[in-house]
């Protein structure tokens, strides 16, 4: 028996280590970088902004609501991103005193809308943002503030408001003693109640005042304050607290915002969300107040604006940044919001911060970006630098170079062509609809007809033709019920196989509020083709009590409505509809019947009421669909994704230990069915075996976390496209790697793939943005052949490609990438560059860009050659014409072969100098010099400075020799898109002649020598 | 039968988690790599060396030659079409010349900017007798870089120049250094891969090919202990 057992043992042993499959997960596949398109032109919400300015850097902390940590060491004029491996949402920032590299994130915003995002706790890095670690707190999900004891660098408080859609113990105010090693809770209130704000008085550290708020969020209301509500002081460093109520208003408080005077700590403000709100002053150290006169301007919005402040030098001025930029010169008796010059700022103000060493100079960070002013907030200049725009989605259309559309939170609705000359700037990104943006839709049929919305279903046709706008928001008539359009209303287009009355193809466009519209006339007319497809329950659709204390009422909490709609490709009659609560809704009549398939969803386990956020039909096999749900307004951060192999009848949850964050959209490959994608607000993941197996996005060139809102798979070119909610648009260009990895034997050391015939074409180059307005701008798609090979493992040694010719001589050399898994190597279709003479000061000349040049390869079959791992493996890729943009293979071949023409004197030449100085070298060493021999090198001497440029010493001198003229024709030829014509051909020949003239007269000379 | 499966069960988990949660220190992982490259000893023994080479980028090749005498000077030559580069180091100046840059002859380098070539005075090893050089070592822990997993420590050495190694915990070598450097008071990254390492003569283990994002420089030859003309330090 035991004998058995120990042999069984053995073969499992054995077995796994002979088995030992490699496991791919998504460092197989780090070249297929994404381009981040961006842009900056309308950026994105930013909560925190820290600084410090020390010898010659004025270094910037940027924290966004969705795009991570952004450094500038330049005082703003570029950023680069620092924290693209955790947690994208940015609550507060600190500065260690005197050392910009010690700096301290808490993560969660605590703006606290419809749409914010979820922290994981607390990040700290003492290199300028290089490396972080994680010190705790991972399950506050919101931190509002970080505040360094004024005397101790090591002693920090951080106010946590804590979750929004749930109860919590972990709210409250805490405070660290040892850099963030260990961390205390020093004043809890309830499990509804956090803490927002905390102030310590500079001269006085032991003197504090900490603002708690209690607040939550239900997906279809929102309540602001409540008895947990109050302002609390301490007198002993936060060891003990008092509520204050000294002159604050009666009754449940909401949001407190407090700010110590530092040039007089006794006086104090604070704004009070109450019945009725108001801004208040104390001149006691906070233990007593009184109102003053602040309007509307400066307590608007609680939830959303919590920031005001002192200028750290003026005790007169203060600045509260709201939903505009208010600023006081009397210490917050008398406000101004006038803008004198410049840009105004864009609304909604959430971070501020003032230079100490020129407190001129101020940061302010809104819901579309960071501003600059040098005249303390009087006038503005944007910052064009910071790519944070948060999308809700993206969608494409069928032009040639494709354009992008998508709609940004609080920044409306852009497209932009995929790809442009020079990269696509954020010039080059077209503002076509106001307010919130979130679908937008153009004509699958005319792509100058596009559809776009704000938010609760105010959608419009923009007719890019006539730049008009119309709106098509279908309206209530009799026998409906109040229309309910969600926050982020569906627009959808389908295709369709009807025509008009006129013979004209159609196509269908659908919205929905409770109900689902169509119109086959671009929105004009709509037909109401359901009943109330959602739960319809009375009791959340109060919107209108919404707020709390303060009303707050923006259709943000428009609830029991229709959130996702999808058309069946090729069958318009079946249409899938995901609501806001829970019901998943199906016709196969076009309209005519319903059947709510939520209930066989609930039985894979999806909870009852999450939100249906993407349904996806594969294009693939009629019967296999997949839908994600987002239960987060519940308080459950799970990934829900789930999928059904009988169009929808059954279903089966996806689960994988790779996912974290609430599910926002899924997608399968257009091409190949193994291959799926899916968005959760922590990251994009991939599956290349059916969504058996997942793996998170971290070598794509975007965020870990990335909040990923939507995805979209480009039809002609299998281009990703990624909607990020806070760092833009990301374009993966062409999946094909990727699909071939997928039929790949992983277990192969080395694997080069087929490689796709290259059709001969270049990167457009004109127009081009002008350099001044392009601000951010993202790389172009690149239009090279390319080499996609699969090492198992990062190689130790480095990899080669070679390309070889018909004749099988090798042209051209290549450095390879060695990463795991897949590598991509461009080769710019020419052969090596050619030996250039060598002699005098070339830099900067053509004789020296001679070196760099090479021309590119006529229309043919080469041989590429991967040497990996001591080994080579080989394929073949076809260079082929393409005569409609005029790269005929005979125009093609000619333009090769005058390049090689002057190549190949260019290497003559070379020769020729080479032997011509070793000449020189050897009759120099001769003693006693012959008549003669002094001749000969007088001879070769002057013939040297007719053929070099032995004059220049710097760049700016241009001295014509024979090298340089045949290096200025060299390169015309050899970057030239066209051979030369007939009458400047004679060029080359003129230049073939001289060559000879030279060479003869150096053998000439050579001759009296030897004579 | 019960038994024994409980003692296997007990046994593969003493093995695995012995291999799995054994959490290494920074000293550790730098002995093991003095270990991997040659050991201590013989690297102290370097006091000269000359590595002969090429930087490979895009086909083009432009060879170069380092000289090196331990703490006394370091000079690098590199030649391209004619136009003559060239680096020099001593511990009380330095000198570079790059026609590319504006620089047609040798000039001195400012004391900012020697100080962060200083170090390659130290042909010895960076991290052999560290603390004895005056450097100073910070465990910076584990991450996930290129797809596997490095053991990144922090060297700062005694002219407060900064670098991140990354160790591969499976080869003990290192695989990516990452340098900040000042350019005009800014801070720039500079990160650069190592590739293959190969045993030289003398018998330590060096990487023949360095990628400094997608410029390749590729070692020919390592002469270790050679008569190197201690006049090529003079910049003049």
């Amino acid at each position: 028996m035991i004998k058995k057992c120990t042999l069984v043992w053995l073969a499992c042993i054995c077995m796994t280590s002979l088995v030992a499959q490699t496991t791919i997960n998504s460092s197989y596949f780090q070249t297929l970088t994404a381009r981040a398109l961006g842009p900056s032109t309308m950026s994105g919400r930013i909560s925190a902004i820290e600084g410090m300015a020390a010898g010659d850097q004025l270094t910037l902390y940027v924290g966004t609501a969705g795009g991570g940590i952004w450094k500038s060491q330049n005082g703003g004029i570029s950023f680069a991103p620092i924290f693209d491996k955790y947690c994208q949402s940015i609550g507060a920032l600190a500065i260690e005193k005197g050392n910009a590299k010690t700096v301290y994130a808490g993560t969660g915003e605590s703006n606290m809308r419809n749409t914010v995002s979820i922290g994981d706790g607390m990040y700290k890095t003492t290199d300028g943002g290089a490396n972080w670690q994680k010190i705790g707190l991972d399950s506050t999900e919101h931190i509002s503030k970080i505040v360094f004891d004024p005397t101790d660098s090591k002693t920090l408080f951080v106010a946590v408001p804590g979750p929004l859609w749930s109860s919590s113990p972990h709210r409250g105010l805490y405070k660290t003693t040892d850099g963030g090693k260990t961390w205390k809770k020093i004043l809890f209130v309830n499990e509804e109640t956090g803490c927002t704000d905390i102030a310590i008085n500079p001269t006085n550290p032991k003197i504090m005042l900490a603002g708690f708020w209690q607040f939550r969020r239900k997906p279809y209301s929102f309540s602001s304050g409540g008895p947990g509500s109050a302002l609390y002081k301490s007198a002993d460093g936060g060891e003990t607290w008092k509520k204050v109520t000294n002159g604050l208003p009666a009754g449940d408080l909401g949001r407190i915002v407090i700010a110590i005077n530092p040039s007089k700590p006794a006086e104090v403000l604070a704004i009070v969300e109450a019945k009725i709100p108001g801004l208040f002053i104390s001149k006691d150290e906070g233990s007593s107040w009184e109102k003053l006169a602040a309007t509307e301007n400066i307590t608007a919005r609680p939830f959303y604006f919590s920031t005001l402040i002192f200028d750290p030098t003026d005790a007169k001025k203060v600045y509260r940044p709201a939903y505009d930029f208010q600023y006081s010169k009397d210490g917050g008796y008398s406000w101004s919001n006038s803008i004198i010059g410049g840009v105004e700022p864009h609304a909604d103000h959430h971070a501020l911060w003032i230079n100490p060493a020129n407190t001129d100079i101020m940061y302010l960070g809104t819901d579309g970006g960071v501003y600059l002013t040098m005249n303390k907030g009087v006038s503005w200049q944007f910052l064009n630098n910071l790519p944070v725009g948060q999308f809700y989605h993206v969608t494409t259309d069928n032009e040639k170079t494709y354009n992008v559309y998508g709609g940004l939170q609080d920044n409306g609705s852009w497209m932009a062509p995929n790809s442009s000359a020079g990269g696509v700037s954020s010039a080059d990104w077209q503002d076509i609809n106001g307010g919130d943006g979130f679908w937008v839709q153009p004509s699958p049929l005319n792509s100058k007809i596009v559809f776009a919305e704000s938010q609760g279903g105010n959608a419009n046709r923009i007719d890019l033709n006539t730049g008009l706008s119309s709106s098509i928001k279908p309206q209530k008539v009799s026998g409906e019920d109040d229309h309910r359009f969600h926050w982020n209303t569906p627009i959808v287009t389908g295709l369709s196989t009807k025509k008009s009355a006129a013979g004209k193809p159609l196509y269908n466009l659908y919205m929905a509020n409770q109900y689902l519209y169509k119109s086959t006339d671009e929105g004009r007319n709509w037909r109401r083709i359901s009943p109330d497809l959602t739960t319809n329950d009375k009791a959340k659709q109060k919107t209108e009590e919404s707020g709390g204390i303060t009303g707050d009422n923006t259709s943000a909490e428009n609830h029991c409505t229709i959130y996702t709609i999808t058309q069946h490709a090729t069958n318009e009659n079946i249409i899938w509809v995901g609501t806001d609560d829970g019901n998943l809704q199906v016709t196969t009549d076009g309209g005519k019947t319903w059947t709510n398939k939520a209930p066989e969803v609930w039985k894979a386990g999806i909870p009852k009421a999450a939100w249906v956020s993407c349904i996806e039909l594969s294009s693939l096999n009629p019967k296999r669909m997949y839908a994600s749900f987002d239960n987060h307004m519940y308080g459950d951060h799970a990934t829900y994704f789930a999928v059904s192999y009988d169009a929808g009848n059954t279903w089966k949850r996806i689960s994988s230990p790779e996912f974290t964050g609430f599910a926002h959209v899924i997608r399968e490959d257009i091409k190949n069915e193994k291959l799926l994608f899916a968005g959760t607000e922590m990251g994009l993941f991939i599956s290349i075996d059916g969504g058996a197996n997942w793996m998170r996005s971290k070598y794509q060139e975007m965020p870990w976390y990335n909040l990923v809102r939507d995805i979209k798979i480009h039809p002609q070119t299998g281009d990703l496209l990624v909607a990020s909610h806070g760092r833009g648009i990301y374009i993966i260009d062409d999946l094909q790697p990727l699909r071939e990895l997928v039929k790949s034997d992983v277990n192969a050391d080395v694997i080069l793939y087929p490689v796709s015939d290259f059709i001969y074409d270049y990167s457009a180059q004109l127009p081009a943005t002008g350099g001044n307005i392009a601000g951010y701008t993202a790389g172009s798609k690149v239009q090279l052949p390319s080499f996609n090979y699969y090492l198992k493992q990062r190689s130790e040694t480095a990899t080669k490609i070679e390309i070889y010719d018909a004749a099988n001589k090798k042209i051209k050399d290549i450095n390879g990438t060695a990463v795991k898994g897949l590598n991509k190597v461009y080769w710019p279709f020419n052969i090596n560059p050619p030996k250039v003479a060598k002699g005098g000061f070339v830099a900067g000349s053509s004789v020296f860009y001679s070196g760099l040049v090479a021309p590119r390869v006529p229309v043919g079959k080469y041989k590429v050659v991967l040497l990996a791992g001591g080994k080579k493996y080989e394929q073949f890729i076809n260079i082929k014409a393409n005569d409609a943009k005029g790269f005929s293979a005979k125009n093609i071949e000619k333009l090769y072969q005058q390049s090689m023409h002057l190549y190949s004197l260019h290497e003559k030449l070379a020769v020729l100098v080479d032997t011509m100085d070793k000449t020189i070298t050897n009759l120099t060493k001769i003693d006693n010099k012959t008549p003669a021999n002094q001749l000969q090198l007088a001879s070769l001497d002057s013939m040297r400075k007719e053929i070099l440029e032995l004059n220049r010493k710097t760049i700016f001198f241009d001295e014509f020799k024979y090298r340089r003229r045949l290096s200025d024709l060299y390169l015309e030829v050899a970057t030239s898109l066209e051979p030369l014509s007939g009458s400047k051909e004679g060029s080359i020949d003129l230049m073939e002649k001289e060559f000879m003239a030279f060479n003869n007269q150096f053998y000439s000379i050579l001759k009296r020598r030897s004579n | 039968m019960k038994k024994f499966l409980l003692h296997s069960f007990v046994l593969l988990a003493l093995v695995f988690t012995g291999f799995a949660v054994k959490a290494q220190t920074a000293d550790e992982v730098i002995d093991k790599y003095i270990a991997a490259i040659g050991g201590k000893e013989k690297w102290k023994q370097i006091k000269s060396i000359k590595v002969e080479g090429q930087v490979e980028v895009q086909g083009l090749e432009i060879p170069f030659v380092v000289q090196s005498v331990n703490s006394k000077g370091t000079r690098m030559d590199a030649e391209f079409q004619g136009s003559k580069f060239i680096d020099i180091t001593t511990p009380a100046a330095g000198w570079s010349q790059n026609p590319m840059a504006g620089k047609a002859t040798l000039q001195p380098l400012t004391a900012d900017e020697l100080k962060e070539k200083l170090d390659e005075l130290d042909i010895q090893g960076a991290f052999v007798d560290y603390k004895e050089k005056g450097s100073t070592v910070e465990s910076l822990g584990k991450d996930e870089e290129d797809g596997n997993e490095y053991f990144k420590i922090k060297l700062t050495t005694k002219n407060q120049n900064e670098t991140i190694y990354f160790f591969d915990l499976k080869t003990n070598l290192i695989y990516k250094q990452e340098t900040t450097t000042k350019q005009q008071g800014q801070d720039i990254k500079v990160s650069i891969k190592h590739f293959d390492y190969q045993d030289t003569d003398f018998g330590v283990k060096m990487p023949f090919k360095l990628d400094q994002g997608g410029m390749m420089l590729v070692t020919k030859k390592v002469s270790t202990n050679v008569a190197v003309d201690e006049t090529i330090f003079n910049g003049k």
